[in-house]
């Protein structure tokens, strides 16, 4: 059980507060409401662009990082298709410095054509590193704008090309910062060795004099419902094994369709015990790896079985033992162990998570965004409520051809 | 109105507190290290045999002896035991070292019975079935040729290869036909041997409650004890300084590997060399980073180490950067090295890494899991956590020209080996 306090602004800032004595530390974590989502579709990669960005120096820091070291801290961020998550971890002694540093760069960003420039060949490398010079890098790039058709999950946070990052222009920047960044589109998360009123005390102090942006953000267009087959193939890849992705429509992450479907994802791959492993790995032998899981975004997300063929497997072979276990799940019984199996595991999941005071920060954050923070300590009855018959039914309903993209991601033929 | 020109005053980084440990010793002299925090509701458990690869008849011996130790036992299929710390919600991880084998256990307190049980179980018990091992080496030799795929790996093993030589374990050289000469008889002879009360240590922390405890007596106390055959002694055979070029035609970037032999943790040097690291490449404001990354934007990340070893130590720069500017990247490393040789670090910058270095131990020390891990690797060299306190005493004392001295002794460029691994 997580203890919190929230409290909101009057400038909109939501500020979170959490104490952790057994930690010299605290964690200020910085969610802003913007990802790769809100990006218009010529001009992708900008949510994570910007985030570069904001290490560039504010309208009274030239040198965030400076700062943050020379208090002992250390600091980064992520971006996804859904949010942006700004955190630093300081001595407790020095999370002023923290709140300094993170309100600055909220009320004023330096604007610069030398750091954009550099951050753009910064973010292509970064680019090269993950998405083309890796083995199968390039899968999601493939995968999502076969999946998606209009909702803006079509492109990966990275962006559509590395074009789109070469294009970015100062006046992108500007806008972009003048509309997201701002207290009543960002949630302040603080844990560790602190006292909750102090705390809060010092967001007011360093983030109540920001004004808020009133951005009236237009509705994001939604996927409609997928009525036919998708299928992709993709030949001359340089990997050693052929490789399949099969990803089915599912519920946003409130729904209780989320619930049931990643119970779904751990009876079927968490684990050497799960049905995936068992079957396909040990017993068969058609896989080298094999994992199902849920992508667990914001708006309706993913269900996606990935696995690597092992040598000399046929692809089609390999597609049609995924599909014969879809069958099973659907047709055979599940067992009272095996469902309690997954409870007992989400249960351990969430006592592990709660050692990191990081993480809590993190976690209350976006619980927050979501628009459900008290989520954060009921999600383990929410797994519990979901019945094996919901289980089935989700099961039935979601794994129809229709409703899937598949794709074959071919090796090259030496 | 706040005043946002004048920052906080900041504070001295305080200085870390230490858990107390406590030892407990088994009838069979295992030595049992636990840090108990009640206020947990979760322990983990590292038992740590002398089984690293250090000590492996052939190369691939000592991890495919530690990963196969869940397939199977005398009582237990391999799917029952997965089956066991699944339904716990326990987790089972296997590290195999250069000279230590690890198998960790992360279990809820209140399932500490049945988890510590199987896993003592793995530990004492285990078989080595032919179709595991077969579906086992499969599949690591799929993964390997995923690695050989990636520039950074290919890099970083030809350094590895060329620092200490083929032949010696710390290069760790193997290759897919290694794979194909692993037998069960091989594993199980290596198994006896090594794994066993001699050289073995138990390591635990979080909520240690006095059922962890008695659970580990009863599992660990009789497990038999026998004396090591003599230990074999490696040569390093390092290569001579200079270029060496690993291609992958088709790669868009190029991965690059920058070093030497480095300064082990008992060394007199270490701290100032680690300090003298962190200036060059050891934090996210390092002079590799705001020159290479910051300023011209060749890469996404760049950073050196100095990887410690029991019987060596190596040092390294490593970054994958954009193919056409490798050379480039190349040169501004060397540039930055030789700098750190040629002038006194600024007062200044050097406050600000003392800073950051202090900031980083007390993360290193963060918790009663990571004083734990950290305690782990010390007592492998015969020390404990004040080791901390004594490195931040050194710290507070380097002046400039220790640093400088540092790097003339530590880090001449025409000592090194400089690894690329891309198109040429």
């Amino acid at each position: 059980m997580i203890q919190y306090t929230k409290n909101i602004l009057d400038n909109g800032l939501s500020v979170i507060c959490n104490t952790d004595t057994g930690t010299p530390f605290v964690s200020v974590n910085l969610l802003y409401k913007v990802g790769a989502r809100d990006e218009a579709p010529a001009r992708t990669g900008f949510a994570h662009l910007f985030e570069h960005l904001m290490f560039g120096g504010s309208t009274h820091v030239d040198d965030y990082d400076f700062h943050v070291q020379q208090a002992g801290g250390d600091s980064n961020a992520f971006t996804n298709n859904d949010y942006t998550n700004y955190y630093v971890t300081i001595p407790a002694p020095n999370v002023e410095t923290a709140l300094w540093l993170e309100s600055d760069r909220m009320q004023g960003l330096a604007f610069s054509e030398k750091s954009l420039d550099v951050q753009r060949h910064v973010v292509i490398e970064e680019y090269k590193q993950r998405y083309l010079n890796a083995p199968y890098g390039d899968v999601w790039l493939h995968l999502r704008p076969l999946a998606y058709k209009v909702h803006p999950y079509r492109w990966p946070t990275i962006g559509k090309s590395i074009d789109h990052i070469a294009n970015a222009t100062l006046e992108d920047v500007k806008n972009f910062f003048h509309r997201f960044y701002a207290p009543d589109n960002a949630i302040l998360s603080i844990s560790g060795n602190i006292d909750s009123g102090e705390a809060l005390r010092l967001a007011q102090k360093w983030f109540e004099d920001i004004p808020p942006a009133r951005y009236e953000r237009p509705r994001l267009p939604q996927e409609p419902r997928q009525t036919e087959e998708r299928r992709l193939t993709v030949e001359g890849n340089n990997v050693p094994a052929d490789a399949i992705y099969k990803a089915f429509h599912m519920g946003d992450r409130l729904s209780d369709d989320f619930y049931a479907c990643d119970i779904i994802s751990d009876i079927l791959s968490n684990g050497q015990s799960s049905r995936l492993y068992v079957n396909l790995i040990k017993n068969s032998k058609i896989f080298s790896e094999i994992d199902a899981y849920v992508t667990g975004d914001m708006d309706p997300g993913l269900f996606v079985f990935s696995g690597k063929l092992s040598e000399g497997v046929d692809i089609g072979t390999a597609e049609q033992a995924i599909q014969h276990e879809i069958e099973q799940f659907i047709q055979d019984p599940i067992s009272e162990r095996e469902l309690q199996k997954v409870i007992n595991k989400t249960e351990a999941r969430i006592a592990y998570s709660e050692i990191n005071y990081q993480g809590k920060s993190a976690n209350l954050a976006f619980f927050d965004y979501l628009g459900d923070i008290a989520l954060i300590n009921d999600e383990c009855s929410r797994y519990r409520n979901i019945s094996v018959e919901t289980i089935k039914n989700t099961a039935r309903a979601m794994f129809s051809p229709e409703n899937c993209s598949t794709l074959w991601y071919l090796k090259n033929k030496k | 109105m706040i005043n946002r020109n004048i920052a906080p005053p900041v504070s001295a980084i305080n200085r870390p507190s230490l858990w107390q440990y406590q030892k407990k010793q088994l009838a069979n002299g295992i030595e049992i290290v636990y840090l108990h925090d009640p206020a947990q509701e979760v322990f983990k458990i590292d038992v740590s045999f002398a089984a690293g690869a250090y000590y492996q008849p052939r190369p691939v011996t000592a991890s495919t002896m530690l990963n196969m130790l869940n397939e199977g036992t005398r009582r237990h299929s391999a799917e029952e035991i997965a089956e066991t710390f699944d339904y716990h919600g326990a987790y089972v991880d296997y590290n195999c070292g250069m000279h230590k084998s690890e198998i960790s256990l992360i279990s809820l307190t209140k399932y500490a019975s049945p988890t510590i049980r199987m896993l003592a179980e793995l530990v004492r018990e285990s078989v080595f079935p032919e179709k595991e091992l077969e579906t086992y080496l499969r599949n690591r030799k799929q993964q390997l040729l995923v690695d050989l795929g990636k520039t950074a790996y290919l890099a970083r093993m030809e350094f590895t290869r060329r620092i200490y030589g083929e032949e010696h374990p710390y290069a760790n050289h193997f290759t897919l036909a290694d794979f194909d000469r692993v037998t069960p008889a091989l594993l199980e002879s290596f198994y006896r041997e090594r794994v066993q009360a001699e050289g073995c240590r138990i390591l635990a922390c979080g909520n240690v409650s006095e059922a962890v405890l008695r659970e580990l007596d009863q599992c660990f106390s009789d497990m038999p004890r026998s004396p090591f055959p003599p230990e074999k002694r490696f040569e390093t055979h390092p290569s001579s300084p200079g270029r060496y070029r690993m291609e992958k035609p088709d790669a868009v970037q190029t991965s690059i590997r920058i070093g030497k032999r480095g300064v082990r943790l008992t060394d007199e040097d270490y701290t100032a060399f680690q300090l003298l690291n962190m200036v060059l490449g050891g934090y996210f404001g390092s002079r590799l980073m705001s020159n290479i990354r910051e300023e011209k934007g060749l890469t996404y990340g760049i950073a050196s180490y100095n990887v410690t070893l029991p019987l060596a130590a190596h040092w390294m720069i490593a970054a994958d950067v954009n193919a056409e500017q490798a050379e480039a990247a190349i040169d501004e490393c060397l540039k930055e090295i030789r700098r750190l040789r040629e002038e006194p670090v600024p007062e200044e910058e050097l406050e600000l890494v003392k800073s950051n270095f202090n900031g980083e131990i007390l993360r290193e020390l963060d918790g009663v899991f990571a004083q734990s891990d950290a305690l782990k690797h010390k007592l492998n060299y015969g020390l404990d956590n004040s080791f901390y306190l004594d490195i931040i005493d050194r710290i507070k004392a380097c002046t400039p020209d220790d640093l400088q001295a540092m790097a003339v002794k530590h880090l001449d460029p025409s000592e090194m080996i400089i690894v690329t691994a891309g198109k040429s």
